[in-house]
């Protein structure tokens, strides 16, 4: 255990190192607010929060599991409850409550007559309810809203390195399953045709998801997250019409709207939760404007055009 | 040997106690084309899932070439044209792209392409421009599926059955939507991999195109009403009563 935290430290430094080489390219009003070791630790994690949700958001968007990423995001709640009475760390916890809750969704909507909105609805509502009043027993209102809204600014180095490992997990898996994945979403009766586990990619992703809610806790809390796996996958949905393509462009919106959002946060000394998802809804506006084939300015002046030449 | 044997197959949906398939018995030998017929809800997706493995049968035996599913569906010998209104069109995939998720079952045998999943032999690239160009899609491989008019969207499907050299085709309404010209090709194409032993299953509302050119004719309405000859069992008499009753 001490082996891998002390590979995961070295590791870390290695990427922040790297990171400030970049940095310090950078014009010096820039590169001067990360100058301080929090801020560096800060973006890393940033960075890793908005690849991990930029890659998986595009699979929430196209199996429209855009409640499930909420659900789960809210169901973590007395997960981290927990884990803070039984002294482990919240990661696990967070972990456990959610893929329970993810799997217990799956088990509802499968067997009773529910539909899938409401079985969500049920559970994440139960499982926030159940968060909220464990955590007024237990703990004082500061911890309740670094869960809620997230602390990257005060990340330790012990959550960055499970935030590393998580999205080095996630993203070696999806890059392996690539294929599987894309058939599954797309054609799921031809991936059984194919002899794909159709139920293990099923749960693989939700646990996937649940894996980069866990990560994200921290940097932009459990109720935006839910915005970093919906708003990158989104805005690439509308500029492309490739798989691939659009993880490569959700995977820059993640990232990109993580680093400016942090860098406005403490120039203007907001909230960095709050700024990350507000620069990445940003951009999706100016994708849904002005992309080249779905856009709205373009329809607007296509069908312009088609009234004019009747 | 039966390409396709089914020994009393139920099946219900997870959230009903009634039965959508109740006791389906099926011998189909290879190189048939075989229509299915019935009204709305007889079962006859239903049936298609639980053939090609993605829905499990409450009870009853199915042997593929005499082999449990799950042996073949490893091997990708079932292939299967979803009907339109189960594919998602605005997926962004390209025609060429839809045709590759026939070959995954050549691809999975190489660890090269387990490693690089996106470098994809031009052997395979190969196979799926020669299945395009059959169905005269050739020029539409690099355009996305939102594309593509409904004949259009069929042929593409039919041309991944064709990459995948399957030997059973399960089409789920061929020929729902189609232009007279893709229905043409279509049909072409049908014969022609019949002729090669393919067994072909087609789940059709088109009773004329069926008495055309289905060699059997097999009515479903939850059970099996009528198997024979597509003369004497699509009769128009009996499917009429069929369709009212539902």
């Amino acid at each position: 255990m001490i082996m891998i935290m002390r590979f995961g430290e070295a590791l870390v430094t290695f990427l922040i190192n790297g990171l400030m080489v970049i940095v310090n390219i950078l014009p010096p009003s820039i590169a001067e607010v990360f100058q301080f070791a929090f801020m560096q630790r800060a973006l890393l994690t940033s960075i890793l929060v908005g690849i991990l949700c930029g890659v998986l958001s595009c699979f929430v968007v196209l199996k429209g599991w855009s409640l499930l990423g909420d659900a789960v995001s809210h169901a973590v709640l007395p997960g981290v409850a927990g884990a803070y009475l039984l002294g482990i760390p919240f990661a696990i916890g967070a972990f456990i409550a959610g893929a329970l809750s993810a799997l217990g969704m799956g088990f509802i909507e499968r067997n009773t007559r529910i539909k899938q909105d409401a079985s969500m609805g049920i559970m994440f509502t139960t499982c926030f309810a159940l968060g909220i009043v464990m955590i007024s027993r237990i703990a004082t209102t500061t911890h309740l809203m670094h869960i809620l809204f997230g602390n990257v600014l005060g990340v330790s180095m012990s959550s960055l390195i499970l935030t590393l490992a998580v999205s080095v997990a996630v993203l070696g898996l999806v890059y392996f399953f690539f294929r599987e994945i894309l058939l599954y979403i797309f054609d799921p009766i031809q991936a059984a045709a194919m002899g794909i586990k159709t139920s293990f990619l099923h749960y693989g992703l939700m646990l996937l998801i649940t894996l980069a809610i866990v990560a994200s806790l921290e940097t932009v809390g459990i109720i935006l997250v839910v915005a970093m796996l919906i708003t990158p996958g989104a805005t690439a949905y509308l500029l492309v019409n490739k798989l691939s393509h659009m993880v490569l462009i959700g995977t820059f919106v993640g990232f990109f709207s993580a680093v400016v959002g942090l860098y406005l946060s403490f120039v203007y000394n907001i909230v960095s939760g709050g700024a990350i998802v507000l620069v990445a809804s940003a951009i999706f506006l100016l994708a849904a404007l002005f992309a080249p084939q779905q856009g709205i300015l373009r329809n607007l002046i296509f069908n312009r055009f088609q009234r004019f030449e009747k | 040997m039966y390409a396709i044997m089914a020994r009393s197959i139920s099946a219900a949906y997870p959230t009903s106690t009634d039965l959508v398939l109740n006791r389906i018995d099926l011998e189909l030998p290879p190189g048939e084309l075989i229509a299915l017929v019935g009204p709305n809800g007889a079962g006859k997706s239903t049936l298609f899932k639980i053939i090609v493995g993605q829905k499990k049968a409450l009870r009853g035996q199915l042997r593929i070439f005499g082999e449990p599913t799950h042996v073949q569906q490893r091997r990708g010998v079932v292939a299967y044209a979803p009907q339109e209104g189960f594919i998602d069109w605005d997926f962004p995939i390209e025609v060429r792209d839809v045709v590759l998720t026939g070959r995954y079952n050549h691809l999975r045998s190489s660890v090269a392409s387990r490693l690089f999943p996106f470098a994809i032999n031009k052997s395979q690239w190969l196979v799926i421009d020669k299945a395009l160009e059959m169905v005269g899609m050739k020029s539409f491989a690099r355009k996305p599926i939102s594309a593509l008019s409904g004949g259009q969207k069929k042929r593409v499907f039919l041309a991944r059955a064709l990459a995948q050299e399957a030997s059973i085709l399960l089409l789920d309404e061929p020929f729902n939507g189609v232009d007279k010209e893709s229905e043409e090709t279509i049909i072409q194409i049908l014969l022609a991999l019949k002729e090669r032993g393919c067994t072909i299953i087609m789940a059709s509302h088109d009773l004329n195109r069926m008495r055309e050119i289905a060699d059997r004719a097999i009515v479903l309405n939850k059970r099996i009403i009528a198997d024979g000859s597509p003369e004497k069992v699509l009769d128009e008499k009996i499917i009429s009563e069929l369709f009212q009753l539902s």
